[in-house]
């Protein structure tokens, strides 16, 4: 029987013995019985006492515990109430907390986004970890293996090997497009051969997919599938579109379907038609994707191709000797590093939401200790300590709650700047990677960063309340140390040292983003408009006829006012390029090496390397009469010359395509031009007549000294004079297209920088609160010391001291850790990837200079924290302060 | 069979104590005496069976318990209407009324 029950037992039988004892009293009196006799007339006239007292008990304890239920609920109401009236009492802090949180949960959760759609998402390919993407991997100048777009003879030696469940090649058709009612347009087709649905996987939005007869059938199925952009613009998203007909190049094809929006895999691609692959072709271009065999992995299947290239290097000898043939998981492939750097930019910006919740808590831990005489109040009223504890538990909780859902819609006002950060949206699948959302994954980590970092500032002010007594509060008039001393103490270094390591972090990219600034790029930016020419008939079009049509447009354009020089090029140092891989260096150490070789491609229109502003070292550019007739001329770069023929003089040599064997034509090298920064890390480069090759897409760069829109604004119209069909794909200013390639580079200083300069804001605010938190609570004991002599000088001499050991070891502690982080940070960070990516990585680690520079930085920056709270502590009056008790 | 005025009490028992408890306040004995004083001695309640009303009454919430000091200087329990109880208390003097009505017309007819 519980202490309850024994209670209501005990109870029941008084309540009983007092009635009989009541009836006993009348009976003697009314009756005259004697005291024996009344007792046992009252007992028998009573009944049953035993049973009556189990009943009475029994109906006791049911009721007791059915009230402590409902006083329970009731309690936990009243305490939420309790915690909301406090909080609005006293709304500064509670709002300050709120936003704190709200900032810091808002701006991890977008971070999160990134790094989610960048590691976590699946690709938009049925089981896309099971997609490798085909490379062939030969050897760069320095060693290091540089993979490229496979060929289609490479894909036909893998396709035949049986090492893959499929495969399937993919290349750039860029086609004329009439029909529908519009204008004509050339658009970026894409020819897929056999087994592209079986290898991709992907199911239209519309439609149907090919069927295999189609894809076998290539060129003669004409049938075309629409990208969704494509079929939105031209159909308005019309659903008859599908089993219309367009025509590409003049040739009837029926559209069987749409495929799903933000689908542009290979980039730029608007419409897939099945395609013809010649396994003759050894010309590297198709984009090879492969599904891995049931219960194979990605090493397995290495290995299978290791075998596989050896048996083509032995059956093609003169184009795969020593090529190798590597598998790339998609992914990889896709991204390269940009997810290891959304994986830093998460660190960094979790390191700031630490240092806020170290604030918070050091904030909240001042405020449970500043109200320590209202609570020893409600103590005396009957509230225990668990109940304290709970009370504060549920106030933070509650601004926890609130501020977590202020960050989820921060976040969501974050997402489009963060994609920013991802890879550029005309890359391929850059639209899917992208689209940045707050899924289900990303809702679920704010959810659990908000629960985190709300044990994390929730906890220590409560603990403080289960440990200390509230009781002394009242007794000593609150005015004695309170244990939670070094707990802030703790606090304010732990910030101090995670400002280090985001600063540092900081300065890292800072620094190598000025020197990728100032390094000269070796070429122009300023002053030049550039604009793109597309030729979807190129592969019949004679280059002649090219090079004359961009004649006449240049002569029209250069008649203009403001216009220093106009020229042309197939591919510029910002834009994709094309490369051969192997070539032959008459009588240089490369050819005797007898290795492949490779080199950027440049084909140049007459007076290139003067308008675009390059300097020539040695020799001279090719004369227009040169490029005209499709002489055999060449310029090389400054690294190619020193590659091939080191220490000599490279004009009059002679260098080719192909190895040895091959039977291609020697071209004569008249100039050597100075090395220009190459956007993919190869910086051999060709300048040939653009007279030998028909390009699909050329350049034309316009040098102007003179206002720039007007000149702009007359290109398009000079194209079409000289021929009307000629589209005009884009128009900009060469600034511009560069500030688009390395817009990551940009933003990833600028993103860390304002999260450190962020984090030191908030360390400073906490410095400053505790400081003048802790000189507010030593008053009387410098008080007593100033009473004893110790000038005001002392006195902020003394205060500063102390914070000085404070934000000392937060420094030493955070230079370690710095110096930890970036070490790791420059290995996270090799391998091939874009932008800030690079800098972080071959930017190197920081010199003694950057951390002296950082520690003078937080130092004086704490410094002026402290200065405020320690003049006030000099300025105390010691009588009045002692008055004060 | 006889029914003595005796038997026809336990259905009423409830509404009884509700009602002797509507002027003030009385512990368990009090309403006993209550009871055989106001029916000049025709109807005594079993005292079980009382304290076992009290408590159903204090299960639904008509009447609360309360330990206090009696008029003899002793410790005693208490037992007081809720509001609940005194509008209960009406509801079975209606009832009551209409049914003794009723069955009074019945018996009293020829």
């Amino acid at each position: 029987m519980g202490d309850t029950e024994r209670r209501a037992r005990r109870e029941a039988r008084e309540e009983i013995r007092v009635h009989l004892e009541m009836r006993v009293e009348d009976l003697v009196r009314d009756e005259g019985l004697p005291e024996e006799e009344a007792w046992a007339r009252a007992r028998a006239e009573f009944g049953d006492v035993e049973e009556a007292e189990r009943f009475m008990a029994r109906r006791q304890v049911r009721r007791a515990r059915r009230e402590r239920r409902a006083w329970r609920r009731g309690a936990a109401l009243r305490d939420l109430r309790l915690a909301l009236r406090s909080l609005r009492r006293r709304p500064m802090l509670p709002v300050v907390v709120v936003l704190t949180l709200a900032l810091g949960i808002g701006a991890n959760t977008a971070v999160y986004s990134l790094v989610d759609t960048l590691a976590f998402r699946p690709l938009p390919f049925h089981d896309g970890d099971r997609l490798v993407r085909m490379r062939d991997a030969t050897v760069r100048p320095d060693g290091e293996p540089w993979l490229y777009n496979t060929s289609a003879r490479s894909y036909d030696v893998l396709r035949e090997s049986g090492v893959f469940a499929s495969i399937t090649a993919q290349r750039y058709r860029l086609l004329h497009l009439t029909g529908a009612g519009e204008e004509p347009v050339s658009v970026v087709g894409i020819g897929v051969s056999r087994d592209w649905v079986e290898t991709l996987g992907v199911a239209p939005v519309l439609g149907r997919d090919f069927t295999p007869e189609e894809e076998s059938a290539g060129r003669h199925a004409r049938v075309v599938l629409l990208g969704h952009a494509l079929w939105q613009r031209r159909y308005g998203g019309d659903a008859s579109a599908v089993g219309s007909t367009v025509t590409l190049d003049g040739e009837p094809f029926t559209v069987v379907g749409v495929m799903p929006p933000r689908f542009n895999y290979p980039y730029g691609s608007e419409l897939w038609i099945p395609d013809d692959f010649d396994p003759s072709d050894a010309s590297s271009g198709p984009n090879v994707a492969a599904r891995l065999l049931p219960g194979e992995d990605l090493a397995s299947t290495q290995r299978a191709l290791d075998v596989v290239s050896e048996r083509a290097a032995a059956a093609y000898p003169d184009t795969h000797r020593a090529i190798r043939f590597v598998a790339v998981p998609q992914r990889v492939d896709l991204l390269g590093n940009q997810p290891r750097f959304g994986w830093v930019l998460l660190a960094a910006v979790g390191f700031l939401l630490l240092i806020a919740c170290a604030n918070m808590a050091n904030l909240l831990l001042a405020r449970a200790v500043s109200t320590r005489r209202e609570r020893a109040v409600h103590t005396a009223l009957g509230a225990s300590r668990g109940d304290h504890a709970r009370r504060l538990l549920l106030e933070n909780l509650t601004m926890a709650l609130v501020g977590g859902a202020l960050g989820v819609g921060i976040a969501s006002l974050l997402l489009h700047p963060m994609a920013a950060l991802s890879i550029p949206a005309s890359s391929s699948l850059g639209a899917f990677f992208t689209d940045l959302r707050l899924d289900g994954r990303v809702l679920g980590f704010a959810l659990a960063a908000t629960g985190i970092t709300s044990l994390l500032f929730g906890v220590a002010p409560a603990l403080h309340m289960l440990r200390t007594d509230p009781m002394s509060a009242l007794r000593d008039g609150g005015r004695s140390g309170d244990g939670a001393g070094a707990t802030r103490r703790a606090l304010v270094a732990a910030e101090v040292a995670l400002s280090v390591v985001l600063l540092a972090g900081a300065t890292l990219l800072v620094r190598d983003y000025a020197r990728l600034q100032a390094t000269d790029p070796g070429y122009a930016t300023q002053d030049r408009i550039v604009a793109s020419l597309t030729f979807p008939d190129a592969g019949a079009r004679d280059p002649q006829t090219t090079y004359r049509f961009m004649e006449e447009v240049a002569a029209r354009v250069a008649a203009q006012p403001g216009v220093a020089g106009v020229t042309w090029v197939n591919h510029l140092p910002v834009t994709d390029g094309s490369v051969t891989r192997a070539i032959t260096a008459e009588g240089g150490p490369a050819s005797e090496r007898n290795e492949l070789v490779l080199a950027n491609l440049r084909g140049i229109g007459p007076g290139y390397f003067t308008t675009m502003g390059m300097r020539l070292l040695r020799g001279r550019a090719p004369t227009e009469a040169e490029i005209g007739d499709r002489d055999p001329v060449v310029v090389i770069s400054g690294a190619a010359a020193e590659h091939y023929w080191p220490g000599e003089d490279p004009i009059g040599r002679r260098v080719r395509f192909g190895l040895e064997t091959a039977s291609s034509q020697w071209l004569r090298v008249v100039g050597v031009v100075a090395q220009a920064r190459e956007e993919w890390e190869l910086a051999d480069t060709w300048y040939v007549p653009a007279t030998m090759s028909a390009p699909e897409r050329l350049y034309m760069v316009v040098h102007t000294d003179g206002p720039v829109a007007g000149v702009a604004r007359a290109i398009r119209p000079a194209v079409w004079a000289v021929d009307p069909d000629q589209p005009t794909e884009r128009v900009v200013a060469f600034g511009d297209l560069v500030g688009e390639t390395y817009t990551s580079e940009r933003m990833g200083p600028l993103v860390v920088g304002s999260f450190a300069g962020v984090g030191l804001l908030l360390a400073v605010l906490g410095i400053y609160g505790v400081v003048s938190y802790t000189v507010r609570r030593s008053t009387r004991e410098l008080g007593i010391r100033m009473a004893l002599g110790a000038g005001a000088a002392g006195v902020r001499a003394m205060v500063l001291r102390r914070a000085a050991k404070l934000v000392g070891t937060g420094l030493v502690v955070g230079v370690v850790g710095a110096a930890t982080v970036t070490r790791g940070l420059a290995s996270f960070l090799t391998g091939r990837g874009r932008a800030a990516v690079h800098t972080l990585a071959e930017g190197g680690r920081l010199g003694p200079a950057d951390y002296v520079l950082v520690v003078v930085i937080l130092g004086g920056v704490a410094l002026l924290a402290c200065w405020l709270p320690a003049r006030r502590a000099a300025r105390l009056e010691p009588a009045t302060v002692l008055r004060e008790e | 069979m006889t029914k003595s005025p005796q038997d026809l009490l336990s259905g009423s028992l409830d509404a009884l104590v509700l009602k002797s408890l509507q002027g003030e306040p009385r512990h368990g004995y009090a309403i006993s005496r209550w009871v055989r004083a106001r029916t000049e001695g025709v109807l005594t309640i079993e005292d079980t069976a009382l304290y076992k009303a009290l408590h159903r009454l204090a299960d639904r919430g008509w009447v609360r318990a309360e330990w206090g000091v009696s008029e003899r200087g002793r410790r005693a329990k208490y037992y007081e209407l809720t509001v609940e109880g005194r509008r209960a208390l009406d509801v079975e003097m209606d009832v009551w009324r209409t049914f003794a009505r009723a069955v009074g017309r019945v018996l009293e007819s020829g």
